[in-house]
């Protein structure tokens, strides 16, 4: 009866049911954590807008902004990294939502979740940061009478358990219907 | 080879309704199994509710070899969640983060996805000619973590000789064991 297999298989057993026990103690202690993270973003401009030629399928703009959060709260002992990104979102003749990500940045640790981003205070971003052009599905961005709004979202990734988004920080703004004279102002 | 041998005595020691008892007990953990699988097809909407990360492209964020738990539902998808989707004519799914939804005015959507890790979006890898992923495409989203318990499926894929031998080992193990 206690062979070495048995005993082998107990131990294992043992091993990977306290593992899992505690997997769960750990995702379940955060579940009613409330985070109190503070977050802006504002002053935006249009800088460059490569995709103004009428003869582009899509419309297409460089965005800047000012932005300034602190996320530090959101990191708990369950969590691994928290995914910043920006979005602009607006609707279009053809689309009723449109949501388009010019902006991410990973947060691997706690020091770095107070962050500043903008003309006064330039911060350094060296890795896992990307920003993309707002390009429009169509050219609807343009006509459309609608502000664009901007979101400030995150992801948080648990070390194990829950992935979780939110939304904090939004400003609004307006696409002129000429674009040509705003790209040649912005010089 | 002594376990070879109280392998076998036990096995032949047996009565006859002890073995098929064992038998069915082997059978009912195969099927529970199965039963599993099934019911988490059928409350996450997903056609394959647990998945295992295959490539860096999402790190830091997920590792090869990390789990993940998917949820489909019937929610419209939205912009920062994690999507894992299928392209015609490849059979392995892929899970990336979606970049851009375009959602029209009947509902219908297009999405758009990238690695978190990649420096471009996944229009390269998508079928050709395809510029957005929509709805049929995608097969849950990423709800649940679980960090490196997928390794042992890697390894036994790259491996199959030792998934046979474990799968075997197992059933003998069902099988000679007594309460």
């Amino acid at each position: 009866m206690h062979s070495w297999t048995f005993r082998l298989n107990a131990l294992f057993t043992f091993t990977v049911t306290v593992l899992a026990f505690l997997s769960a103690l750990n995702a379940l202690s955060v579940a009613f954590y409330k985070p109190v993270p503070v977050a802006t973003i504002e002053n935006v401009k249009l800088n460059r807008l490569p995709g103004s030629g009428p003869k582009r399928p899509n419309a297409e703009a460089r965005v800047m902004f000012d932005m300034s959060a602190d996320l530090r709260s959101l990191f708990t002992w369950n969590t691994k990294l928290v995914f910043l990104y920006v979005t602009a979102e607006y609707s279009t003749e053809l689309n009723r939502l449109n949501q388009v990500v010019i902006w991410d940045y990973v947060i691997e640790n706690v020091k770095d979740a107070q962050l500043t981003v903008g003309k006064s205070q330039t911060l350094l971003l060296p890795r896992h940061h990307n920003e993309y052009p707002l390009v429009d599905q169509g050219r609807g961005i343009r006509s459309s009478a609608d502000n664009v709004t901007l979101y400030l979202n995150w992801c948080t990734m648990p070390v194990v358990g829950f992935i979780s988004r939110q939304r904090e920080g939004k400003t609004e703004f307006k696409f002129p219907e000429t674009w040509e004279k705003l790209a040649a102002a912005s010089k | 080879m002594n376990v070879m041998s109280e392998t076998f005595q036990a096995l032949r020691t047996m009565r006859k309704r002890q073995l098929a008892h064992q038998v069915i007990n082997l059978g009912l953990i195969i099927t529970s199994a199965l039963m599993i699988w099934k019911f988490l097809m059928v409350v996450t909407h997903s056609e394959s509710p647990v998945v295992v990360v295959l490539s860096g492209s999402m790190e830091p964020a997920f590792q090869r070899g990390d789990i993940l738990f998917l949820w489909l539902g019937s929610a419209p998808f939205r912009i920062g969640e994690i999507v894992v989707f299928k392209i015609e004519g490849r059979d392995i799914p892929i899970v990336h983060r979606v970049i851009k939804v375009h959602e029209k005015h009947d509902g219908t959507t297009d999405v758009l996805t990238k690695g978190d890790n990649n420096d471009v979006d996944d229009r390269g890898l998508y079928a050709p000619d395809q510029r957005w992923l929509n709805k049929k495409h995608i097969i849950g989203r990423a709800v649940g973590y679980l960090p490196y318990v997928g390794m042992v499926t890697i390894i036994m894929n790259d491996y199959p000789y030792l998934k046979y031998a474990l799968i075997g080992l197992l059933g003998i193990f069902v099988l000679t064991s007594r309460e």
